[in-house]
This record gives structure tokens, C-alpha cells and sequence, in this order.
């Protein structure tokens, strides 16, 4: 039984060994930018002493946990990893645990260096007008003392910090602006508007609820607004005119999350339930697009007509990934570590 | 001075069993105990007790004391931080901390940080393995924990004082005042460590940043024999302590914690021919601050106030059978800055009896039931019994039921607490058995133990964190233990030792707890001759665990860790005695949480004056 077990084993896995290198030679021949090009970076948010970066080959044939533990001997990227923000070749991943951003280059991981000063509590990152900036929550019992780091992409400091007055979580940025969401686990309401150039408040735009993400499109900021109480919402703001040009209320949707945009369609999620709606949609979506399999839906991505649902069960064991189509059949699902927060697609 | 200790300690085991056997003339006895039930209800379980010799060899915290005498797990974020006990394979909040017969772990998270108990400040303290809700209440699961300040009326005055200092500028002071006479009794103690705790972590570049504490204790008792009826007691204790909590990366945030717990009580007891009353009146209050940044002066807090009433009457049918009857009200007040102000009232009634047959059997039973308009309490129970059929062999049997009812956390946290929760509920039984030859005792037990409705914070709709009552746990366990103790003219030599075997499985998964070992053993040696002694203390702990999935890879490596000390008494009065202490003697790299090591080999000089 076991013999005939294991010869099957062997069997199978030379088939896939066989189809995999098939596949290689009639793909178009673009040559990897290093081990982990081609596929997807899985953000494990781990405990307070270590997180981790899982990756995913895009065939799914290569699954390796802990990769820049293994590039880099063993070193550690921080505790409670949050994010990941790029920068051309190069991945800075953020430690709101251990205050550090640690930067890769994404396609290798192996270490270009460390931001370890300069932050408190560093959250969600972009690049803009040359310089990076991140948000930070500082004291979590404080909601005005938050503000957003200044990295200098050359020398990898920080070198200055824009107070933002109001809770600063989520970040985007479009034509030397940053959109800063003033929301956190259902507290504050609005998004402040920075001029990155004179590192000041513009404006504050009002969206009404807790906004948990958003996303840039065509010249529009999409904001999805929630807590643990009220029906959800839609705001969607002009990034020309920094004014909200309309909102959409999701009736019935309590706690809705993740917004993710992709091909002229709006995702999100409501506890393990997967939805979507076209991106010019007046309503919102009555039901779901699918149900996921996750006990407990905590990071989510879609990308080139999938999607990924990470599982982080019980917050206190491996998590898994489930890909699916954008029907919402399973096509795949893999272990990763310990609770996987968000996906980051190097393509 | 050891000798003139155990002389001492024979005296009060010889005491205690004759007042036993003897019912009447209670007041005849020298030293009043602070806790009957301990000595009453036990005789089913394995108690041990923990000497001052012992208690001294382990310094300064609940968790290096039991760590190194027993088999009682423990999870500690560093030395000297946040320090959670795993009993019999059961949780933090399933092991209860009783102080002079209350219980005191806390009302807002359900469990006594060991590192915030100063061993010194106690005269006794005992191990209590298994159920004791029916005596105790909540939390006594796994087993409980008992210091007790014991008060002795005979002419006596004396003075104690002892100085400690190690590596790592560790600093430790504590006074002891005993004065008595017929009438009057009164023991205090008053402790002071700190440490600067910036030890270097072995094969490593770091060192322990931001552990800094330092906390102050005191702890009085004092008895006045009123009149030949009535005995009056006076219990009081307050632990003050200031802990940083040390960082797992140099770039975390630099965090503090403060403790401020208080307890005191009265007791008293009237002797009324067979009957004996006994009213308590106590107020108990803990209170903590976390800074999350110590950069500002932002904190969140927690405070929780206790009130409570209890009256016991203990009835003498005759020698061999005595019975209780216990009625008691608690009242909780609590507040912080994420708990709602809320109130909770508990009372308790509670029977107990015990039958001497013969000198060869013996059974006891109690039963306590709470009332409460939170939550529904279960009966809880416990019988036990006794059986001696030869002189050196005894039968220990005990069946009880036990729960740990929901923390203020749990009920009124702001968002997340949950008002429907019931008590984790414990059924288990165990069985012992004692051999006891002239110098030697050997004990096995076995139990097992089930336990439904483990109250768990799980994330619920929307990804907040809410507590409900979800899992099953059976435990299965066993526990080897022996001693022996021989004397020969000058020379005293003690050994002892703790074997526990422990599965503590989650029902529907069939994991293992995280955080609960399966092997544990500690071990001691102690030899003294004249004024010289020395000691060895051994310890192993198996790996845990630290993921639900049991995943192999994320575990906390087994450890050994010995320490090794030396004592001799300057003058022949033992007035002046000094102590030196290699801890980790092997300079074992270990941790018992990931990525929070422990120190290697380190060393600490002690001085004892008596005066």
C-alpha cells in the first residue's frame, strides 16, 4: 500500500515535473527577474515577534513560505507585517510591530536595506513625487497624533513627517497628491488630502463612515466606508475637484471590506461572502458572487481574472489561500503562514 | 538555621495532626492557620507545601518558585514579565491564586500574573493539584495556588533581613517582623526588588532592551485572641510594581506596565463548644495602567473593586465527623478605559463534610452553588476519599465538578463583550497513590479531566475579537513525584522530584493546547552540614506548541536549565548567613514564548541577618 503509495507519488509528480517544463517551452521567453518573479507575494501578518512572506508561483506549481528568511540567513522582516509598498525593482515591507520597513528587491528578496528609524506604528505606504510616504496610527488611544513618514528613496530615511491630525491607516496618491483615509476599526470619517510637494493638508473630504480601503481609478478615488454597526457605503470621489461626486449606500451590507478594482469591476467583501458590481454601477450588489470556503476572510486580492482569499482561521495556526475564478470556482488552494493579510502580484 | 527550621515545621505537622484528632480546645493551638479548608477538605488530593527553605531557594517570583518545584507550566515574556501558568494542561484563567482562603485572580482578565506575586511576603505557600471550585470557586481547575500567612501565638519576637544582588543590577530587600505572645500575634513583611534586566541573549548580538521593573510589597497579618471564644484576624496585602515590558525587536515600541493590587480582610472566628463561627469581611482591589508608548504620558487602564462577605459554621458531631456551611456575597465594581462601568454581584452557598471512619478511611464531600443574574452557575462538587489499608500505602480518590466563570473583560469589554457567555465548565476525577516509608515518599496520580465551554476571543463578523463559548478540551494526565529526606548527625540531605505527563487535546481538532508540554520535570538536591549547605535545582520542560494546528515547525524548543547555590551561617547563632547563587548554571539558551529569550548563566549574592 505504502510502496504502491509512494510510486504513484513519484509517478505524478514526474508528469507535473514533465507539463511544467512544457509549459516553459512554449511560453512566451521572458526572462525572470529572479526567483520570485511570475507569481504572487502572500503577506503572512505572524505575531508580535515575526511575519513572514509566503509566494506563489502564477502556475501555482511552486508554493515556498518564509522567503526572505531564506534569502537573507535567517533574518527577520518585524512583527505584524501590514503591507507592502513598490517602488520600480524594489518591495518595502512594512513592520507596524517592530516600527521597521524592511526593503527587497522584489524579484530576488535579498535585502537592500532597513528603515528602522522614523516611524510609530507604520501602517500603508505609496511613492510619490519621488519620495515614499507612510501612514502611522502612533498611540492607538490617541486618534490625532497620527502622521505620515517622508522616505527619501536614495538614502532609505526618513526624513521628515506630516502631522495629519486625524487617524492615517490607508494611503494612495495621484498627481502629487496623497489621500490619506482617516479610518480605523470603524472610528473616524474623512480623507485628508496632502499636497506631497509642500507636505500640506489640503483639504478633508467628509465621506460620513469609517473609511477601511480604496482604490484610484480613471481619475476617480473609490472609497469604501463601514463599521461594525451601519450599513456600508461607496463614496466616490473626483480627483480633480477633490469634492465627492456620489455615494452608494449597500443596504443590508454591514462590515463590508477590501476593496479591490479590476477590470472595470468594483470587489469586495462582506465576512466570507465575495462581491462584485461594475465600476459605473448606481446600486449596490444584493448578494453575493460567492461564498468563500475561508473560516475567516482576512486578506483579499484580485488580479488578471482572480481572485485570493486569505484564510487566517482561527488567528492562531497556518493560514491557507483559496484562488478562485472571477465566477468564483475554486481553482486552487495552498498553506501559508500565520495570518495571511494581502497579495502582491509581480508579473 | 535549616535545622532549627524543620524543627519548627515538626512541630506544626505534629500540631496539626493532633488537633485533628483531638476535636475540642481549638485555642490550644499555637499556630492558627489562615485557611481551615486547605488543611479540612484536601485529604482526596496531593498538597504540597512549599517551606520557607524552598520558598528561598527560588527568588523573587511566584513563577521561579513554582517553576523549579513543581509541575506547573509557565509562559514567560522575559524574566520578570507577563508570566501565565498552564496547570494539569489547563489554561491561565484555570488555575486559581487563593490569599488566606480568597481568591484572588483577577476580575478583569480572570488570572493572577505570576511575576506580580513576591514569594517572601508569604510564611507559607502550598500547591493544591486539581479541582477546588467547590471551596475556592472560579478558576480552581487545574489546581490551586495558596499563600498564606500563618500566625503563631507563643512568646516571640524576632527580625529578618534579607539583602539580594545580582547581574543585571537586580536588587532584592525583604523584612521580616514576627512578634507574639499567648494573645497577640503579628507577622509582617516588606519586599522591594528591581532590576535593570538588560541581560544579553546567548549566540545573539542583542540584549533584553526595555525590561526594566522594579515593584514594592507588603503583606501583614496580625491575630488577637479576644477573649477564650473569640479569635480576631487581620489580613492585609499590597503589591506596587512598574514593569517595561521588554521588546522582541530593537525597533518595537517601548512599552510599560503598572500594577497596583491591594487586599485586605477580617476574620473572625468564635468557638462555641461544637460549633465554630466565622465571619470574613474583605476588600480586594487591582488596578493597571499599560502605556503603549512610554515616549507620552498616554495610557489605557483597568480597575476593578471587591467587596465581600462570608460566614462559615463548622459543626463537630464528634471527632471523626465535621461539616460546614458556608454562605458568602461578592461584589465586583469595575471600570477602564475599554470596559463600561459595570457591577456584578455573586452569592455563594456552600456545604461541606468530612468523615474520619476509621484511621484507615476517610471521605469528604462539598458542594457550592452561585447565584448570579450574569450567567448560570453549575452545582459544583467534590467528593473525595482516603483509604490507608497498610501503614505505608495510601489511596487518594476525588471526583469534582469545576468551572472558571466569564472576567469583566469578557462581559463589558466596549465592542466586543458578550453578555450571553456561560462559565467554562470542568468534570474530572484523579486518583492517587502514596507511598511513605521513614525517609522516603512516593506519589503517583492520574487524572483526567474535560472541559466544555472554554470561553476563547475569536474574531466574529466584520473581524472583531469577541469572546463565546466554543471548544472542548480533554486532559489526560499523570504525575510521578518523590522525596526523601535523610539525617545523619550533622549532615542533612533532601532530595525531591517531579515527573508530569500531560495531553491536553482540543476535542474536535485532536491538537494539543498550544502552550501546554507534555513532559515537565524539575528536581532539587540539598545538603547541608553544620553551618554550610548547598542545592541543585533541575528543570525540564518538554517543547510546546504554539500554533492551534500543531504545526512542527512553530514550537518552542525543550529546555534544561539548573541552577546551583551555596550557604553558611557567619556566626553559630545564625544571626549573620550568606548565600551565593549560580541561576542556569549550564548557560542554557532557552525561551518559553518565541523570540523572548531567557537568560543565561548569571549570579546573585544573598545576606540574612537575624536579629
Amino acid at each position: 500500500m505504502k510502496i504502491t503509495k509512494l510510486l504513484f507519488l513519484a509517478l505524478a509528480s514526474s508528469i507535473l515535473f514533465v507539463s511544467c517544463s512544457d509549459d516553459d517551452d512554449n511560453s512566451t521567453p521572458q526572462v525572470p527577474l529572479g526567483m520570485y518573479d511570475n507569481g504572487v507575494l502572500i503577506i503572512n501578518e505572524g505575531s508580535d515577534s515575526a511575519g513572514s512572506i509566503s509566494y506563489a508561483s502564477a502556475d501555482f506549481l511552486t508554493i515556498e513560505q518564509n522567503i526572505y528568511g531564506a534569502v537573507n540567513s535567517g533574518d527577520g522582516i518585524g512583527g505584524y507585517v501590514q503591507s507592502m509598498f513598490f517602488d520600480g525593482d524594489r518591495a518595502f515591507i512594512i513592520s507596524n510591530g517592530s516600527n521597521k520597513i524592511t526593503v527587497v528587491n522584489r524579484y530576488t528578496f535579498e535585502l537592500i536595506g532597513k528603515i528602522e528609524t522614523g516611524f510609530n506604528v507604520p501602517r500603508y505606504g505609496v511613492v510619490e513625487n519621488g519620495k515614499a510616504y507612510v501612514t502611522n496610527l502612533a498611540d492607538f488611544t490617541d486618534l490625532t497624533d497620527d502622521f505620515v513618514s517622508v522616505i527619501n528613496l536614495s538614502t532609505l530615511t526618513v526624513e521628515s513627517s506630516i502631522p495629519v491630525n486625524a487617524i492615517a491607516e490607508r494611503i494612495e496618491s495621484e498627481n502629487g497628491k496623497l489621500y490619506v483615509a482617516n479610518g480605523s476599526f470603524g472610528a473616524g470619517s474623512t480623507v485628508t488630502v496632502i499636497n506631497a510637494a509642500t507636505k500640506t493638508i489640503e483639504s478633508t473630504i467628509d465621506v460620513g463612515l469609517s473609511p477601511n480601503s480604496m482604490e484610484e481609478e480613471d481619475g476617480f478615488l473609490y472609497v469604501l466606508c463601514g463599521n461594525s454597526t451601519a450599513d456600508s457605503k461607496l463614496v466616490k470621489i473626483s480627483l480633480a475637484t477633490n469634492q465627492k461626486v456620489s455615494e452608494i449606500a449597500m443596504t443590508g451590507l454591514v462590515s463590508a471590506q477590501n476593496l479591490n478594482i479590476e477590470d472595470n469591476k468594483i470587489y469586495f467583501t462582506v465576512n466570507s461572502d465575495v462581491y462584485s458590481q461594475n465600476l459605473n454601477a448606481t446600486t449596490s450588489a444584493a448578494t453575493p458572487l460567492f461564498t468563500s470556503t475561508a473560516t475567516t476572510l482576512y486578506g483579499f486580492g484580485v488580479e488578471d481574472g482572480k481572485i485570493y482569499v486569505g484564510d487566517a482561521k482561527d488567528y492562531a495556526s497556518d493560514g491557507e489561500v483559496f484562488v478562485y475564478t472571477t465566477t468564483g470556482t475554486l481553482q486552487k488552494q495552498f498553506s501559508v503562514g500565520l495570518i495571511p493579510n494581502g497579495f502582491y502580484f509581480n508579473d | 538555621m535549616t535545622l532549627r527550621f524543620y524543627i519548627f515545621l515538626l512541630g506544626i505537622l505534629v500540631c496539626q495532626s493532633v488537633s485533628a484528632q483531638t476535636t475540642h480546645g481549638i485555642l490550644l493551638q499555637e499556630v492558627e492557620v489562615s485557611d481551615k479548608k486547605l488543611k479540612n477538605y484536601s485529604d482526596s488530593q496531593n498538597v504540597q507545601k512549599l517551606n520557607d527553605s524552598i520558598i528561598r531557594k527560588s527568588q523573587p517570583s511566584l513563577t521561579n518558585l513554582l517553576n523549579f518545584s513543581t509541575g506547573i507550566y509557565f509562559k514567560e515574556n522575559g524574566l520578570g514579565m507577563v508570566s501565565s501558568p498552564s496547570f494539569r494542561g489547563t489554561t491561565a484563567q484555570q488555575t486559581a491564586v487563593i490569599w488566606n482562603g480568597i481568591n484572588i485572580n483577577s476580575q478583569l482578565n480572570g488570572q493572577t500574573d505570576f511575576n506580580t506575586i513576591t514569594t517572601s511576603d508569604f510564611n507559607s505557600i502550598s500547591v493544591r493539584a486539581g479541582g477546588g471550585s467547590s471551596l475556592y470557586g472560579t478558576s480552581a481547575i487545574g489546581g490551586s495556588i495558596h499563600l498564606n500567612t500563618d500566625l503563631r501565638f507563643r512568646n516571640e519576637f524576632s527580625n529578618k533581613l534579607s539583602l539580594n544582588y545580582g547581574i543585571f543590577n537586580t536588587f532584592g530587600v525583604n523584612y521580616h517582623l514576627r512578634y507574639s505572645d499567648e494573645k497577640i500575634s503579628f507577622f509582617g513583611s516588606i519586599s522591594r526588588n528591581s532590576s535593570d534586566n538588560d541581560y544579553e541573549y546567548l549566540n545573539s548580538k542583542l540584549k533584553n532592551l526595555n525590561g526594566n521593573y522594579f515593584n514594592s510589597s507588603y503583606n501583614i497579618g496580625f491575630g488577637y485572641k479576644i477573649n477564650s471564644r473569640n479569635l480576631l484576624k487581620i489580613y492585609s496585602q499590597v503589591y506596587d510594581g512598574e514593569r517595561h515590558f521588554s521588546l522582541i525587536n530593537p525597533t518595537d515600541s517601548k512599552t510599560k506596565y503598572q500594577d497596583l493590587n491591594t487586599r485586605n480582610l477580617a476574620d473572625l472566628t468564635t468557638y462555641l463548644g461544637d460549633f465554630t463561627s466565622n465571619v470574613k469581611v474583605g476588600f480586594l482591589s487591582e488596578k493597571y495602567k499599560y502605556f503603549g508608548n512610554i515616549k507620552n504620558d498616554n495610557f489605557t487602564f483597568g480597575k476593578e473593586e471587591t467587596l465581600l462577605a462570608k460566614y462559615n459554621l463548622n459543626y463537630r458531631f464528634n471527632s471523626k465527623i465535621q461539616t460546614d456551611f458556608v454562605a458568602d456575597f461578592t461584589q465586583n465594581k469595575g471600570n477602564g478605559s475599554d470596559i463600561q462601568h459595570d457591577k456584578r454581584t455573586i452569592s455563594g452557598f456552600g456545604l461541606q463534610f468530612k468523615h474520619d471512619v476509621n484511621p484507615l478511611i476517610s471521605y469528604d464531600w462539598s458542594l457550592r452553588k452561585e447565584i448570579t443574574s450574569n450567567y448560570k452557575s453549575p452545582l459544583l462538587y467534590s467528593i473525595g476519599a482516603n483509604l490507608k489499608p497498610v501503614k505505608f500505602y495510601t489511596l487518594k480518590a476525588n471526583f469534582s465538578q469545576n468551572f472558571r466563570i466569564p472576567t469583566f473583560n469578557d462581559l463589558y469589554w466596549q465592542g466586543a463583550g458578550n453578555l450571553d457567555l456561560k462559565p467554562e465548565k470542568s468534570l474530572q476525577g484523579e486518583i492517587g497513590n502514596v507511598f511513605q516509608f521513614e525517609n522516603f515518599t512516593f506519589t503517583a496520580t492520574v487524572f483526567h479531566s474535560k472541559i466544555k465551554d472554554m470561553i476563547r476571543w475569536l474574531p466574529q463578523n466584520g473581524g472583531v475579537f469577541k469572546p463565546i463559548n466554543t471548544d472542548r478540551v480533554s486532559i489526560f494526565g499523570s504525575e510521578i513525584s518523590m522525596s526523601y529526606q535523610k539525617k545523619i548527625d550533622k549532615h542533612q540531605f533532601d532530595f525531591n522530584a517531579n515527573y508530569s505527563y500531560t495531553k491536553s487535546e482540543n476535542e474536535k481538532t485532536n491538537k494539543q493546547l498550544t502552550f501546554v508540554p507534555f513532559h515537565k520535570t524539575t528536581a532539587s538536591v540539598a545538603y547541608s552540614y553544620s553551618r554550610f549547605s548547598a542545592f541543585y535545582q533541575y528543570l525540564f520542560n518538554g517543547e510546546v506548541f504554539t500554533q492551534t494546528d500543531n504545526n512542527p515547525k512553530k514550537i518552542i524548543e525543550n529546555y534544561t536549565v539548573s541552577n546551583l547555590g551555596f550557604s553558611a551561617d557567619l556566626d553559630a547563632r545564625n544571626n549573620y548567613s550568606i548565600g551565593f547563587k549560580i541561576l542556569n548554571l549550564w548557560n542554557e539558551d532557552y525561551e518559553s514564548v518565541e523570540n523572548r529569550p531567557l537568560p543565561g548563566r548569571n549570579y546573585t549574592i544573598n545576606l540574612t541577618l537575624n536579629f
